[in-house]
């Protein structure tokens, strides 16, 4: 572990209004500033709520957290200005460019004029997107809108970084751009929550990991110390099965 | 501010590309406009400006026959046909032509009508004048005057009493001429030396039609100063279908989500959304007066007449879109899903409108309607619009409508946001 938590959460529970089991069940977390953290586990276990939790949209039943050194009941102003999230849906303005899709964002973030038509630029021209950027959404490709929505997360350049299954559902080519720009995001400092259902490209990109099933997360650590530890399991996907079972899950 | 500017942009850019929502805001108003100006022109043309073809058959071929027909070509608003192909009518003829609804009515004065008014004024006369004559009988054929109208079942009930009501004003005119004459020529048998004739006096009672209006205005009630207010309050509240539509998009897609996880308020958000829908509703409202104006006239119908309030309209215009932004707001935020949002949408709307006057007036619905008419925003809306439109009234007299139409706007911005609070962050 290195430097000052950038995500700290103290018995984290959530019960949603139409249900009576919780969706977390007293989740406690340390995201230490500067890593690639894995929040991974099967459908339903509770991921996508516990990255809601973090960035504000949900308040939880009962628990701490801590986003950036701030206390998230109080702060979420000043977090909200200092987090950046890569939701699951691609959420983007179908009938708007892939410009002014990012336009308006980066205004939400406080970027104008020619700073935010720079950053724009840059970005666009990084993920290969630059001869697109004045055709509408609706025109992308999957991969493509994968990375618009990537984009739309990053542009204020924020300190924490969440991302939902940022590469689910797209080509190779599209995945590898995305999985390389985290590495290189996070090598210049940025925190990086992450959640996906891929567990070799978790096992890669991952500095520490969390599995996480009905709520409750069931081992945490570093990839590589995990698969040491487990006799017999050779890789992060023979280690989740073994932990989760193989029960299918929908929910 | 900065961030309103670019909220305000991205809404209106949504809004311009979406082209059946602009055909939905700014088409179908229009051609609303039009068709129910022009099918209720007819309802509030005087009398002489229209004419109704019926059919005529006079049995009576005397005083009465005569004067009714002459009487029901004088309104003007009928075309009186005696004959139908070149071939004269009888009674059968008429009850199969107006059953085919080839005509809306048929008349026909019955034989004797006359001669039987004269024995009645000449028996009532003699009972008068001479005391009751225990042993004098009433002339055998004193019953036998009377009219018989054949109408289309198809016509509307308003329609047929209105016709009935015009006949009987002038056949009792007339049945009271023949009486008088009757008496007349009864008395002149008693007096000395026949009397002078008596010069028609005309009118007894002189109607005068003066508009009550707070100014004296030049404008006159006509269908497009009723329709145009009525059909354009409609379109703006119309906007929930386009509103409602981008407020659950923008949920499905998951960019809700997205305002909400960046930094800025939901009211910079919604802020932009009524900013772009309240502009929306007036250019919706200037484009329809202006098409009241200019346009309606190239197809026969009266100018739209906007009179000296011009500041008082466009308060009225401003509330009015407000109310219809916040309505749909709500609309979006509560609902779910797109169809129960359009559906639920329409429907109320048109409810809301029905109740509000904009098909039918207030004062022709039924007791329980009218006091149901009062919660409708479309009908504070459509009350202010006459104040000022047809009652010559100005700021002062729009000012209960302005606030209510305010007042609910405010309402139901506070009811969207709490509910998708509510919703969002369960």
């Amino acid at each position: 572990m290195t430097g000052n938590p950038a995500i700290e959460t103290h018995d984290l529970v959530k019960i949603y209004a139409a249900s009576e089991e919780p969706a977390l069940n007293g989740i406690s977390l340390i995201v230490p500033e500067g890593e690639i953290f894995g929040l991974l586990g099967p459908n339903g276990a509770g991921k996508t709520t516990t990255i809601n939790i973090l960035c504000g949209i949900l308040r939880p039943t009962s628990g701490q957290v801590r986003v950036a050194g701030m206390e998230l009941n109080g702060s979420l102003k000043e977090i909200k200005k200092v987090i950046g999230v890569v939701p699951q849906d691609i959420a983007l303005y179908p009938t708007l460019t892939a410009r002014e899709n990012l336009y308006f964002i980066g205004s939400m973030y406080g970027l104008y004029g020619k700073l935010l038509q720079s950053r724009v630029d840059e970005y666009l021209t990084l993920f290969g997107l630059m001869k697109f950027a004045n055709r509408t959404i609706k025109t992308y490709s999957g991969g493509m809108k994968r990375r618009i929505n990537l984009i739309a997360g990053i542009l204020h350049r924020p300190k924490i970084l969440f991302l939902d299954e940022p590469t689910v559902g797209i080509d190779v080519q599209s995945r590898t751009v995305i999985l390389d720009f985290l590495k290189t995001l996070n090598a210049e400092g940025t925190t990086i929550v992450y959640t996906s259902h891929y567990m070799e490209e978790a096992e890669h990109l991952c500095t520490s990991i969390a599995i996480i099933d009905q709520g409750n997360i069931i081992i945490q650590g570093r990839p590589a110390e995990m698969i040491g530890s487990q006799p017999g399991y050779n890789n992060l996907e023979s280690i989740f099965l073994n932990l989760t079972g193989r029960t299918l899950r929908d929910h | 501010m900065r961030k309103l500017r670019a909220s305000i942009r991205k809404e209106f850019l949504i809004l311009v590309r979406d082209w059946a929502g602009l055909g939905l805001i700014f088409l179908m108003p229009v051609v609303l406009v039009m068709v129910m100006s022009l099918i209720q022109d007819v309802t509030y043309k005087k009398l002489d400006e229209t004419s109704l073809p019926i059919l005529f058959l006079d049995r009576d071929l005397d005083e009465l026959g005569m004067q009714v027909r002459q009487g029901l070509e004088q309104t003007g608003f009928f075309k009186v046909s005696t004959s139908v192909g070149g071939q004269t009518l009888d009674e059968n003829t008429i009850l199969k032509l107006v059953a085919k609804g080839d005509f809306q009515m048929g008349v026909v004065i019955k034989e004797g009508s006359t001669a039987a008014i004269r024995a009645r004024g000449q028996y009532f006369v003699q009972q008068t004048l001479l005391g009751d004559d225990e042993d004098a009988l009433p002339p055998e054929n004193m019953d036998k005057a009377g009219i018989v109208i054949y109408f289309d079942p198809a016509i509307k009930n308003s329609f047929k009493i209105t016709v009935r009501n015009t006949l009987e004003n002038f056949t009792s005119k007339i049945e009271a001429g023949i009486l008088f004459r009757a008496l007349a020529e009864e008395v002149a048998q008693y007096l000395p030396e026949p009397p002078a004739p008596v010069s028609d006096p005309g009118e007894g009672i002189v109607y005068q039609e003066i508009y009550a209006t707070n100014e004296h205005t030049e404008i006159v009630p006509n269908s497009v100063q009723h329709n145009v207010p009525a059909w354009t309050i409609f379109a703006m509240f119309f906007i929930i279908i386009p509103l409602t539509g981008n407020i659950i998009k923008e949920r499905e897609n998951g960019l809700a989500t997205r305002l909400r996880i960046m930094p800025g308020n939901k009211l910079q958000a919604l802020g932009a959304k009524i900013f772009i829908y309240m502009m929306v509703g007036l250019v919706q409202f200037t484009l329809m007066f202006l098409f009241g104006k200019f346009i309606l006239p190239y197809f026969g119908l009266p100018s739209l007449l906007l009179g000296p309030e011009k500041i008082a309209l466009l308060l009225m215009a401003l509330a009015t879109a407000l109310a219809a932004t916040g309505y749909s707001v709500l609309v979006g935020s509560v609902a779910r899903t797109h169809d129960q949002a359009a559906v639920f949408g329409t429907v109320s709307v048109i409810i809301l409108a029905a109740i509000g006057g904009i098909w039918v007036p207030v004062f022709m619905m039924p007791d329980l309607m009218q006091k149901a008419s009062i919660i409708s925003p479309l009908n504070w809306s459509l009350s202010g619009f006459y104040d000022i439109l047809l009652r010559g009234g100005g700021i002062r007299e729009i000012s209960d409508n302005l606030l209510l139409l305010l007042g609910f706007f405010i309402l139901n911005l506070a009811a969207a946001i709490w509910a998708s609070e509510k919703g969002v962050r369960r």
